[in-house]
């Protein structure tokens, strides 16, 4: 990335930013036209790209304060700048965005229309593809982000790029239209403040700006990797199912489970632990002081199952974060090093590989352990609240069989956490099976 | 190489109404330095529609001032010549509370116009405007620039085409009335389309 030729700038940069200080008036307003209509000629500076990009480069755990760095990264992801295009991930510019039904940060039904290429802005400095405006920044950041937690993915989950994409790409959807269809609304509105996966999808809306966020939160590390991480739970749960919502039967289908309200705030909590996992945050909410209540922090919230109703208000979220705090305080017990990718990664496979496991066992459980689903679940709607003692059926039964699949090393520590965090309520003892014996 | 060769014509085209309007600026400049001509003084605000969230647009009103000439070509027809200035920046889009990205523009553009004097005197302006923009970045934490950072000065040019109608007050001594203006800046196509109200007050008396 040494200094560029001449003809490597981009136009604008060559009127505009280097050249007008020495240039004359006569001589800028011959660049401006020259450049102008010679826009296209510069030389396209990649692959590989390197750009100039919002990205969290620190977390300080004691504090839960992060740096979100303005600087120049490699885009080894990208193959198409004008497209934000690579093998792996698109970015597209607005898009419809159409929500049936969604709970947390999850679209249970809907889907994404019209997303126009990306396009950015750009000049080109010394080689450096550097954003004129604020879409073209973050989009240009999502993309780079994007590519950094698919780098990291494998080691943190045990998961290949390959193997959770297949033949799909992560979609990203830059500020897209949101429409709210259902029975009895159909609005346009501006959801702020969340992003979202589709779910089954490897498709993400990243919802408008708001001055409550600090850093963007379309361009936190940490939120790109939870939204992931739905599509992550949602690929290691399913299996090679699909997500139809089957009649009412014996069982229940994917996609019933899915809507179990205590799985889709598990679905929250695996998605905050793959944040974590990835980039060391223990608390997604970072970024929005004036929001954030600590509920959703591994480090500070002391809420347990028998205190969702009065002690914590972020509904589903709060279950995913009991889930989320019992894999880390497990996690610290075995002595790994939080702060090191490396080492999270290293439990963090055994979680993963053992919720690969959850959905079958869930099937084998009889009407004994399990109540019958809910008419709203039989629908694959989301209950709008926490039932205590049938979700906490439902969640002692996940858990337990998420602990007998975990690596017998990690097996002790996982269930001392569920225990503690869920209790009698949410945890029953008939479900603890193998955490049954754990001191 | 479809969309390099989508872009080469559309500068093309754009450079053929960018001579094309230079070449009637200037036989009608030549032919009306022959004559006097009526002058005024005008201010307009407008809505300049531009997409900084993902692809849809919202308005941010923009001011203006001219100076325009007159000067009649017959069968009431006139050649109507201006220059503009604007500033583009009283409205800014929503950002994060510690990345704020502000862009102010001003603009100075040159047209020629044709008017029809009749009640209701409609107009059809073709323009090339220089766009000189000041893009700033104030951060804070979280945020910290490691680098060269963001934002500096740039400068565009493109072309527009105007269409409008006014009403004549005070014997034609005021002209006011609506406009709707395509602009197409090279390197931004976030912002195309403005809407407003213009009004114009004469200098000197009309020639008649």
């Amino acid at each position: 990335m040494d200094a560029p030729a001449q003809s490597e700038r981009g136009v604008v940069v060559l009127v505009g930013r280097d050249t007008s200080r020495r240039a004359g008036l006569g001589g800028l307003a011959l660049a401006t036209l020259v450049g102008s209509l010679c826009a296209g000629c510069s030389l396209d500076p990649g692959p590989p790209y390197r750009a100039r990009v919002l990205t969290l480069e620190q977390f300080d755990r004691a504090t839960e304060r992060g740096v979100v760095a303005l600087a120049d990264r490699d885009l080894p992801h990208l193959s198409d700048l004008d497209a934000l295009r690579g093998p792996e991930i698109v970015v597209y510019r607005g898009g419809a965005m159409t929500v049936r039904t969604y709970a947390g940060s999850v679209v249970y039904q809907g889907q994404f229309d019209h997303g126009a290429k990306a396009e950015p802005r750009y000049a080109i400095e010394r080689g450096v593809v550097v954003p004129l405006d604020y879409p073209s920044l973050i989009m240009l950041s999502v993309h780079h982000d994007f590519g950094r937690i698919l780098d990291a993915l494998l080691v943190a989950t045990g998961v290949s790029v390959a193997e959770l994409l297949g033949a799909a790409r992560i979609e990203a959807f830059f500020e897209p239209v949101i429409r709210v269809a259902s029975e009895t609304a159909d609005v346009t509105v501006s959801l702020r403040l969340n992003a979202f996966n589709l779910l089954g999808t490897r498709q993400f809306g990243l919802a408008e700006r708001s001055p409550l966020e600090q850093a963007p939160l379309a361009a936190n590390r940490a939120v790109l990797a939870h939204e992931l991480g739905h599509a992550l739970f949602t690929y290691l749960f399913a299996g090679s199912e699909t997500l139809e919502c089957a009649a009412l039967g014996a069982g229940r289908s994917v996609g019933q489970w899915l809507s179990e309200y205590t799985v889709a705030g598990f679905n929250e909590g695996f998605a905050d632990f793959l944040a974590f996992t990835v980039t060391g945050v223990t608390n997604v909410l970072f970024d929005l002081p004036r929001i954030d209540a600590g509920e959703r922090s591994l480090t500070r919230a002391t809420f347990g199952w028998s205190g969702l109703a009065d002690d914590c208000q972020g509904g589903l979220y709060c279950v995913g974060s009991l889930l989320a705090r019992s894999l880390y305080e497990a996690l610290l017990e075995l002595g790994y090093d939080p702060d090191d990718a490396d080492s999270r990664g290293a439990f963090a496979r055994g979680v993963f590989t053992a919720l690969a496991h959850t959905r079958a066992g869930l099937a084998r459980l009889g009407a004994d352990v399990l109540p019958p689903p809910s008419w709203t679940v039989s629908a694959c709607a989301i209950d709008d609240a926490l039932h205590p003692v049938d979700d906490g059926r439902i969640a002692g039964a996940f858990l337990g069989i998420l602990a007998e699949a975990m690596p017998p090393e990690q097996r002790a520590a996982v269930c001392r956490a569920f225990v503690r965090n869920f209790g009698e309520e949410g945890f029953p003892v008939v479900a603890r099976g193998v955490c049954g014996d754990v001191p | 190489m479809t969309a390099r060769l989508r872009v080469l014509r559309r500068r093309s085209a754009t450079l053929v109404v960018l001579a094309t309007l230079s070449v009637v600026t200037g036989l009608c400049s030549w032919q009306a330095a022959a004559a006097p001509l009526d002058l005024a003084l005008g201010a307009d605000l407008g809505w300049l529609w531009r997409s900084d969230y993902g692809d849809s647009s919202r308005g941010y009103r923009v001011p203006e001032i001219f100076i325009a000439g007159r000067h009649a070509l017959g069968h009431r027809l006139s050649f109507r010549p201006a220059v503009r200035l604007g500033y583009v920046g009283l409205g800014q889009p929503v950002m994060p509370s510690s990345l704020r990205m502000r862009e102010d523009d001003l603009t100075l553009g040159a047209e020629a116009g044709l008017t029809y004097d009749a009640v209701i005197v409609p107009s059809l302006v073709l323009g090339a405007m220089v766009v000189s923009r000041l893009t700033t970045v104030a951060v804070a934490p979280p945020v910290a620039v490691t680098g060269a950072g963001l934002g500096g000065f740039d400068l565009y040019a493109g072309p527009y085409v105007q269409a409008g109608v006014a009403a004549k007050l005070w014997g034609g001594a005021v002209m006011v009335g609506p406009f709707a203006r395509f602009a197409s800046v090279y390197r931004d196509a976030r912002a195309h389309w403005r809407f407003g109200v213009e009004a114009s007050w004469r200098l000197s008396p009309a020639a008649e």
